[in-house]
């Protein structure tokens, strides 16, 4: 391997179309600048990648359209052939000399135009990145009632700027990385230097710099390269698709984590807290958020708990039920040849097969698995005795439970510990049940989200700042005056209240 | 690492060897009322009771049902109602578990003997399983012809049970109060005196009036009306609906906002004096334009009239239960023992004969505060 | 991986003493009360309280005293190694004996109300292990936990309470001050032991945020006063559903209380259950600090750096201890008696000692 690059252009061309040979995407553009000197100058750059409009308008013609440069002798002039090109020959706003082959390598490959100029031991690379990008769309997963409506896309560059733009701030930070040995892929670290916590940016920033892997191929795989406890189930950094909520975020003191080619942006510390907070929340009034939020926690429970507790319920305490209850329960599993466990685990079996199926296959066809699954499985399976209906009810409010957790992989992970504690319940009914909760809170007060107590702020840290305030319920904008305290914040007012009481008593 | 494994070993070695409490509930029985009835020339003569569970056949209870019978009796000749459980597991193939116990309905020979009483209602309170707010019921005769009876009568079908549905209904009269099993014991330990709910089936399954208990022994019956009045003295009542004659027509007045209080009035002679307050509504009276309920004078008068009544009423049912029963159901001792520890303390030994002789007036004030939708 | 400090917050230390205060002997307070002060045993709950508070006060100053300094260096420099650690033997033995008590009186409960085929030492076992879970990590989990938990654990007072009123007679609570005033120590006695749990403050303390002693202080009052509140209450409200004769003659009258409730139309028309699932996770809270305390205290005195091994060593000793007692009968006299002797010691007397003795010494080092 040569590290730099040498004085003669044909060399360097040699080299560049021996590394990368194959790669018939590899433009060379050769060209001859000057009356006089007749320089050699090559235009290299890989094809696809770059804007060709730009490269010919602004690189090569300028280069060949310079009157200076045409009637160039180094006798006539101070300077030398380079810097003439570097000042007076390109057209181009984004310009940077670089003699060491790495970097150029990978400014090619990351779509900008390298020239290199006969004689000299330095390349000029041009930026010029134009490859194909989907355009700002409306996010897919993430949709809000009210509320703006552009969402990530796959190009750091265009995800920095729709951040950027919701915050005019001189203190907002975009520190760049490239993480992969042979992805090189682009990562942003975004924060705000005067809210957010030091010790948590340090951390972050560390730990991005400890990655030493081949291709991060998207913002998942950094997730877990990033994470506390990778053993856990539970996710401890957020994602979202929403600059509106990386921004939101970022205001509280968070610090977001732009990766090149994933439209999912990561935001830690994540809480449980957070998770449970939607983009619709900041959109929408006080009192109908927290209806939501109590909504979506009791969503929580069920998922968790409705279908241990009827295997609890039916098979081991039939006491705890309503008289009337019991005995129409004992009517409705009258025929159901399987113990109720055995009942539970089909039911979640169909119920998984059919969630796969309609993820995976998208269109008119998931609506057949809806019905085919919804309905006629569910229908046939009480009619043919195998299931009772009471167990369909049951399957059925859980899996509508796991979609109003408005973070997929936190739903995810207690769908997962749901079938921890059917096993319990199945073993032990309600007190394998209260075992099982145990052993999950104990697991989610041990989990710390970058140093930061994933439990936050139902165990204390936080508290008094008021973190309670926008958590299970959201009290009015004008009480929230504090930042939420779990992230450390190193501002920690948020609004001036004397200020806004003036405002108030002008209007009135 | 290996030591993880050891641990997931043993865990999933408990799992593997588990589920010893696992019963599908329908696969148990689950009884609503059981009847106990000293036991029956036999051949099991050894056995003291006769005990009779009554529960659901929930194949009655499934969309069309299968099977018609919509509960099936079970019994049993044992000693106490667990020694039943016991032998009728020999007949049925499903677990009898008893947290859904209701109602128990006793037998007048049961409830007459002091031992037997304390012995069943500490098996239903010692036990971890059974409710403590299990109902009472007595009934004169056999215990188990009334669960036959029950069985027999399919208008009053309900699904918890026929006792359970009468004693709870919100709308009944105060001719029976339910008495729980955790009230019951409470009434033993404080007022030495206490009334189980009386039921009889002649046809119909009814339940009126109650059976009179003194340190755990039945003592005597009362009927409707005497329990209406120990209720209402006790302040156990809401409402109530009078009937009497009033210039020469019936009237009917719904008496309601019930309030009872008791007072201590003479400290040396223990004298109790009851103040009953009463808010009253005509129901009916009669359409003739000569009898007009529209004057003060008329409202008084006939509130006066009720006042009268109802105190006659409660002196006698105060005089029966005082001279008669010589059973404290009134709860005077409670309120002594409650409100004046110091006459309490001499007084509780020799209650028995003091009792009888205590000085008990009743003041009663109605007012009428209705007249219904009629101007006269 | 970043170096985390163990911290515990101030609001954090209020819920870590009171929910390891509210604990297996809440069941059975009522009983006891009613057994030495008949309906006045609200009396000795009060006046305990006002005994502890003085304790409280003296671990607060022993730290203050020794500012910067954990619980084992204080007690080595006061008493000298061979002693202290003669002590902690005794914190020891004490926190195995509490711990073993709880897993098998658990045990029994469960038996007794939810799983009546289950052999015992299975479910107590699960319970050790579900503890020893949670009791590896460092006291900053365990704060944390306790102020999940927290909650629940005055969520459990108010449940019982809820749910009971309807039923209730208040007029039960007369007569008061009825009783013999020449019982009052026997029930003063019979409660002290329904406080034990702050002892935690000697462990926890050192790691607490904000050291003010103004806070401290407060933050003890605070929980000291839930937990009288809270044993108070929960004594009136058996009082109103049950006669005293019934509280003298049922070991656990807050249990019969939930078989009392009896709501017709409610979902779970049985409370016991719920009740029960409540009182797991509150006993869970008073036995994490313990299991924690005694993991330290051990690989203090063979001087490691984690405690997690000893968490897994202490868990077969636990389990053994919990069935030395054959009968319930035997578990409800030996091990209160075993309990109340090391408790006079690790509550009261080893505190006192180590805090009158810095105090000469340092009178001493001075003069």
């Amino acid at each position: 391997m040569i590290e730099k690059i040498s004085k003669n252009i044909d060399a360097n061309i040699q080299y560049i179309k021996d590394i990368l040979r194959d790669n018939d995407d590899l433009v060379i553009r050769n060209f001859e600048v000057g009356e006089v000197l007749r320089v050699k100058m090559s235009v290299v750059y890989i094809d696809g990648l770059i804007n060709k409009d730009f490269i010919s308008q602004f690189v090569i013609g300028s280069l060949m359209r310079e009157e200076d440069i045409k009637s160039f002798t180094l006798e006539g002039y101070k300077t030398t052939i380079f810097e003439a090109v570097q000042k007076h020959g390109l057209y181009s706003s984004e310009i940077k000399d670089e003699s060491k082959w790495d970097p150029l390598f990978k400014a090619m490959l990351s779509g900008d135009t390298l020239l290199f100029v006969d004689g000299c031991d330095k390349a000029i690379i041009v930026g010029s990145r134009g490859f194909p990008s989907r355009s700002i769309g409306e996010p897919q997963t993430e949709t809000v009632i009210r509320g703006p409506r552009d969402g990530f896309t796959e190009v750091i560059k265009f995800n920095t700027t729709l951040i950027r733009r919701r915050i005019r701030d001189t203190s907002l930070r975009v520190k760049m990385y490239s993480v992969g040995r042979r992805s090189q892929t682009d990562v942003a670290v975004m924060y705000i230097e005067d809210i957010a916590n030091k010790e948590l940016v340090e951390e972050v920033k560390r730990r991005i710099e400890a990655i030493d892997i081949d291709a991060i191929v998207d913002s998942t795989i950094l997730e877990n390269l990033i994470e506390d406890n990778y053993l856990s189930p539970f996710p401890q950094v957020e994602n979202t698709e929403r600059p509106d909520s990386v921004a939101a975020a970022l205001y509280e003191g968070r610090v977001a984590i732009v990766v090149d080619n994933s439209p999912f942006v990561l935001i830690v510390p994540a809480t449980v807290g957070t998770l449970m907070q939607s983009a619709e929340d900041h959109y929408t009034r006080w009192i109908e958020v927290s209806v939501t939020r109590i909504m979506r926690h009791l969503g929580l429970l069920l998922l968790l708990l409705s279908g241990p507790l009827y295997v609890a319920l039916t098979a081991y305490h039939p006491g705890l039920l309503p008289t009337k209850l019991s005995y129409f329960l004992a009517a409705s599993r009258n025929n159901v040849p399987f113990p109720a466990i055995v009942e539970a685990a089909l039911m979640e079996i169909t119920m998984e097969l059919l969630r796969e199926g309609g993820t995976r296959i998208s269109g008119p066809i998931s609506t057949t698995i809806g019905i085919v699954g919804g309905l006629i499985i569910g229908q046939a399976a009480v009619e043919a005795g195998i299931v009772s209906p009471l167990m369909i009810i049951v399957v059925a409010i859980t899996t509508v439970a796991t979609f109003v957790i408005p973070s997929y992989e936190y739903s995810a992970a207690f769908r997962m510990v749901k079938f921890v504690l059917f096993l319990f319940s199945g073993f032990f009914g309600l007190y394998g049940i209260t075992i099982g909760v145990i052993l999950v809170l104990s697991h989610l007060a041990k989990l710390n989200s970058f140093g930061i107590p994933y439990t936050s702020p139902y165990s204390g840290l936080g508290v008094i700042e008021g973190d309670l305030k926008d958590v299970l319920v959201k009290v009015p904008v004008q009480k929230l005056w504090l930042r939420p305290g779990f992230t450390k914040p190193r501002d920690k007012q948020r609004m001036r209240l004397d200020k806004y009481d003036e405002k108030r008593n002008e209007d009135i | 690492m290996k030591k993880k494994l050891l641990i997931i070993l043993a865990i999933s070695m408990i799992f593997t060897t588990g589920c010893w409490d696992m019963i599908e509930i329908e696969d148990r029985l689950l009884p609503y009322t059981v009847a106990i009835d000293l036991s029956r020339d036999g051949k099991d003569n050894a056995k003291r009771f006769f005990i009779c569970f009554s529960y659901p056949n929930i194949n009655a209870l499934t969309e069309g049902p299968s099977q018609e019978d919509y509960a099936f009796l079970i019994n049993a000749n044992a000693d106490s109602i667990f020694g039943a459980v016991d032998q009728i597991s020999s007949r049925t193939y499903n677990p009898v578990f008893l947290k859904h116990l209701k109602v128990i309905v006793l037998s007048d020979q049961v409830a007459q003997n002091e031992q037997y009483m304390r012995e069943i209602l500490d098996g239903l309170k010692r036990d971890y399983i059974i409710n403590k707010m299990i109902d009472l019921v007595i009934t004169r005769g056999s215990a188990h012809e009334l669960l036959v009876k029950k069985l027999e009568s399919s208008r009053q079908h309900t699904i918890e049970g026929l006792f359970t549905a009468l004693l709870r209904n919100k709308q009944r009269s105060n001719q029976f109060t339910p008495m729980s099993l955790k009230d019951f014991i409470y009434n033993m330990d404080h007022k030495k005196a206490a009334i189980i709910p009386l039921a009889s089936g002649d046809p119909e399954i009814e339940i009126a009036g109650g059976g009179l208990f003194k340190d755990y022994r039945l003592i005597g019956f009362i009927d409707a009306d005497e329990n209406r009045n120990i209720s209402l003295l006790n302040g156990d009542a809401n409402t109530e609906d009078i009937d009497f004659e009033y210039n020469g027509a019936n009237i009917s007045l719904s008496l309601s906002a019930i309030r009872a209080r008791k007072k201590l009035v003479d400290e040396e002679n223990l004298k109790i004096q009851y103040q009953l307050s009463v808010d009253a509504q005509v129901h009916q009276y009669v359409i003739d334009p000569d009898k007009k309920l529209q004057t003060t004078e008329v409202f008084e008068d006939i509130q006066n009239k009720i006042a009268k009544i109802m105190v006659d009423d409660f002196n006698q049912t105060i005089e029966r239960l005082q001279k008669e029963f010589n059973a404290d159901a009134l709860g005077i001792l409670e309120y002594l023992y409650k409100f004046h520890p110091k006459i309490y303390k001499e007084v509780e030994k020799d209650w028995d004969s003091i009792f009888p002789y205590i000085d008990i007036e009743v003041d009663v004030d109605v007012k009428i505060r209705r007249r219904g939708l009629s101007d006269y | 991986m970043m170096k985390r400090e163990t911290k515990i917050s101030n609001i954090q230390i209020k819920a870590l003493i009171v929910s390891s205060i509210i604990g297996v002997g809440v069941l059975s307070l009522p009983n006891q009360l009613a057994n030495a002060m008949d309906k006045d045993g609200w009396i000795a709950i009060l006046l305990t309280a006002l005994l502890i508070f003085p304790i409280v006060l003296v671990m607060i100053q022993i730290f203050e005293d020794n500012p910067n300094k954990d619980i084992f260096q204080i007690g080595n420099e006061t008493f000298g190694k061979p002693l202290f650690t003669l002590c902690l033997v005794i914190y020891l033995a004490y926190y195995i004996a509490i711990s073993a008590y709880i897993a098998r009186s658990l045990g029994e409960l469960i038996k007794a109300f939810l799983l009546f085929q289950t052999p015992i030492g299975l479910i107590s076992f699960i319970f050790i292990l579900t503890v020893a879970y949670a009791a590896i990590s460092e006291i900053d989990v365990i704060a944390r936990l306790a102020y999940i938990l927290y909650p629940l654990t005055i969520g459990f007072a108010i449940i019982l309470i809820l749910v009971a009123l309807p039923g209730s007679d208040f007029t039960n609570i007369l007569p008061m001050f009825q009783s013999d005033l020449r019982q009052l120590p026997n029930g003063i006695r019979n409660t002290f032991f329904s406080y034990a749990g702050f002892e935690i403050l000697l462990f926890a303390l050192p790691y607490v945020e904000n050291k003010s002693r103004k806070r401290l202080v407060k933050a003890s009052i605070y929980s000291i006063g839930i937990v009288t509140v809270i044993y108070i209450a929960l004594f009136m409200l058996t009082l109103t559903q049950l006669s005293v004769a019934q509280i003298k003659a049922d070991p656990y009258p807050l249990l019969m209380i939930t078989k009392l409730v009896d709501l017709p139309g409610y979902f779970l028309q049985n409370l016991d259950g719920v009740i029960m699932t409540i009182w797991i996770m509150v006993i869970f809270s008073t036995m994490l600090p313990m299991y924690y305390s005694s993991g330290k205290i051990l690989s203090k005195i063979f001087n490691t750096k984690s405690h997690s091994i000893f968490i897994l060593i202490l868990l077969p000793i636990i389990f053994l201890v919990a069935f030395i007692p054959d009968t319930i009968v035997e578990l409800d006299t030996i091990m209160p008696l075993i309990i109340n002797i090391l408790g006079t010691l690790v509550l009261a007397i080893i505190p006192l000692a180590l805090f009158l003795v810095g105090r000469i010494k340092r009178r001493r080092g001075r003069s």
